[in-house]
C-alpha cells in the first residue's frame, strides 16, 4: 500500500502516518480524544489519498474494529466509533475483512523472542507458529540471521556441530510493541523507533 | 511423503500447558467487562510457563513485559509503556495515566511475567489501580506461591482475579510431543522417554536439554532410533548440582 519505501519516511522530520500502521494510528488517537470521528478526520492527519483511508476504514468496520454509528455531522459526513481496539500493532485486514497473515509471522517471532528468553532456531519457529500462521526452521533462521546483524540479538552459545546456537533479545533493544521489517534490500527498520537500523560492520560488507 | 512419528511443523498447542494457558487468556480476554480481568498462571521454575505462554499470546496479539528483580516502579512503568508503544517521559504517576489511556481500549491482554518481583518490590498495588481504570485483561505469570503471596499481601488485589490456574508439570503425552519437535528424524522410545521424564522431574525445559543430548547422540553414532537400552548409562541432565570430586 505504501508507495514510498518506509526509510525515506522514517527520516522525513514532519512523520505523517501513512499506511495501514498510520491510519490505525490516527484512529486510536483519535478515539482516546473523542468519542466518534469521521473519514475526514483520519484523512486529514495523514497525507495519503482520501481513497486509501476510505479502503482501510472500510476493511476495519468489515472486521469489527470499527462501527458506523449511524449518525452524521452537520455536514452528513458518517461518524465512525472505535469499537474494538487491538492494540498497538495495526490489524493488518483483506478486502472483505478477514485477517491478512501476511507479516504476522515476524510479529509472532518478535513476540517469542522477548518471551522465550535464550532460544534456538528451532525454538524460536516452533513457538511462533499458530494454525494460521506457520513459522518454518528456515524463516526463523533469517529473521534471526537479519536482527543479530543489526544489532538486537547476542549469540549466547555459539553452535558447535549438532549443538544449536542459542541467541537473546538484548535487553536496550527490546524496542517496542511493533516487530522489526527486514526490508527488501535487507536493510532493517524499526518501526517502533521509525528509522532504519545501521547494520554492524557498515552496509557494504556483504553476506 | 511419509509421515514421521509426530507432525514436526505442527504448533505446540497440544502440550498440556499451553493448552492451559490458551484457555485461560481467551477466556480473560472474553470476560464481560463488569467482572474482574486479573488471571494468574503459576508453577514450580522449569515447568515451561513462559515457553507454554508464547502461542496463546501470540494467538491474541498479547502484549508482554517480564519483571526484573532489580526493577523499580518507575523502570516498570518505563519497560510497560515501550511495550505498549507509549511515550515513556514523566513522572510515574504520568506514566500510570499514560498506560491506563492506552490499556482502556485496547481489546489486546497484557501478560506480566515474573510477577513475584512486583509483589517483592511492593509495586503490586499500581497494577491493581492499572487494571481497575483501564479494565485490561491482564495475566500474571510468576512461581509456584504467588496466589499465596497475593493473597496474604492484598485482599483488594485477590478480589480482583477471576481464576488462579496452575501450570502442569509434563507427561508422557508432552514428552512425546516435544521428541517430534526435538529430534523429528529420530525415534525416541517410550522406555528412554520415561527414564527422561522421570531425571527430569517432569520439567519441561530439563526435557528439551535431555532430548537434544538424545539427538546429538544419534546424530555421532548414526541412529535412526534410540531407546533405553542403547543409551545405557550416559548421563543425562537431572538439574542437580555436581557432586563433590574425590580429594
Amino acid at each position: 500500500m505504501a508507495r514510498i519505501p518506509v526509510d525515506v519516511m522514517a527520516k522525513i522530520t514532519v512523520r505523517v502516518p501513512r499506511g495501514q500502521q498510520g491510519y490505525w494510528e490516527i484512529i486510536r488517537d483519535l478515539a482516546r480524544r473523542q468519542d466518534t470521528f469521521t473519514l475526514r478526520e483520519v484523512d486529514m492527519a495523514s497525507n495519503a489519498r482520501k481513497d486509501t483511508v476510505r479502503d482501510y476504514l472500510k476493511r476495519l468496520a468489515r472486521a469489527g474494529y470499527v462501527k458506523e454509528t449511524g449518525e452524521t455531522t452537520v455536514t452528513g459526513s458518517k461518524l465512525y466509533r472505535l469499537d474494538r481496539d487491538a492494540g498497538p500493532v495495526a490489524p493488518s485486514l483483506r478486502r472483505d475483512g478477514t485477517e491478512s497473515t501476511q507479516g504476522l509471522g515476524q510479529d509472532h517471532m518478535w513476540r517469542a523472542m522477548k518471551m522465550l528468553g535464550e532460544f534456538s532456531v528451532r525454538d524460536l519457529a516452533v513457538a511462533a507458529r499458530t494454525e494460521t500462521v506457520s513459522v518454518s526452521v528456515e524463516t526463523a533462521k533469517t529473521y534471526i540471521a537479519r536482527l543479530q546483524r543489526h544489532g538486537y540479538l547476542a549469540c549466547v552459545v555459539e553452535g558447535i556441530g549438532p549443538r544449536p546456537s542459542t541467541w537473546r533479545l538484548k535487553p536496550s533493544m527490546n524496542t517496542g510493541p511493533l516487530a522489526p521489517m527486514v526490508q527488501r534490500t535487507k536493510l532493517v527498520f524499526d518501526p517502533n523507533l521509525k528509522k532504519v537500523m545501521e547494520p554492524e560492520g557498515g552496509i557494504h560488507e556483504t553476506d | 511423503m511419509t509421515r514421521k512419528p509426530m507432525e514436526t511443523n505442527g504448533t505446540i498447542a497440544p502440550l498440556t500447558n499451553v493448552a492451559l494457558f490458551a484457555e485461560l487468556i481467551e477466556r480473560v480476554a472474553n470476560a464481560p467487562r463488569h467482572l474482574p480481568r486479573m488471571a494468574s498462571f503459576t508453577g514450580f521454575s522449569g515447568y515451561g510457563k513462559t515457553v507454554a505462554a508464547t502461542y496463546g499470546a501470540n494467538k491474541t496479539r498479547a502484549r508482554y513485559v517480564e519483571v526484573g528483580e532489580s526493577w523499580t516502579k518507575a523502570k516498570f512503568c518505563r519497560a510497560l509503556l515501550t511495550e505498549l508503544g507509549g511515550d515513556t517521559r514523566g513522572t510515574v504517576a504520568d506514566m500510570v495515566d499514560r498506560i491506563i489511556e492506552t490499556l482502556i481500549t485496547s481489546t489486546a491482554p497484557l501478560i506480566i511475567d515474573e510477577f513475584d518481583h512486583v509483589v517483592r518490590r511492593g509495586y503490586m498495588e499500581t497494577v491493581r489501580e492499572i487494571h481497575d481504570k483501564s479494565n485490561a485483561p491482564i495475566i500474571l505469570i510468576g512461581e509456584e506461591l504467588l496466589p499465596l503471596t497475593i493473597a496474604g499481601k492484598s485482599e483488594r488485589f485477590h478480589n480482583r482475579m477471576l481464576d488462579w490456574v496452575a501450570a502442569e508439570p509434563a507427561d508422557a503425552h508432552d514428552a512425546r510431543v516435544l521428541a517430534g519437535f526435538y529430534c523429528p528424524d529420530l525415534t525416541v522410545e517410550d522406555d528412554l522417554l520415561d527414564l527422561i521424564l522421570k531425571t527430569s522431574e517432569r520439567r519441561v525445559r530439563r526435557i528439551c536439554v535431555n532430548l537434544e543430548r538424545v539427538r546429538e547422540f544419534a546424530r555421532t553414532e548414526g541412529l535412526k532410533k534410540v531407546g533405553r537400552e542403547t543409551w545405557g548409562d550416559r548421563a543425562l541432565f537431572s538439574g542437580l548440582a555436581p557432586k563433590a570430586r574425590a580429594v
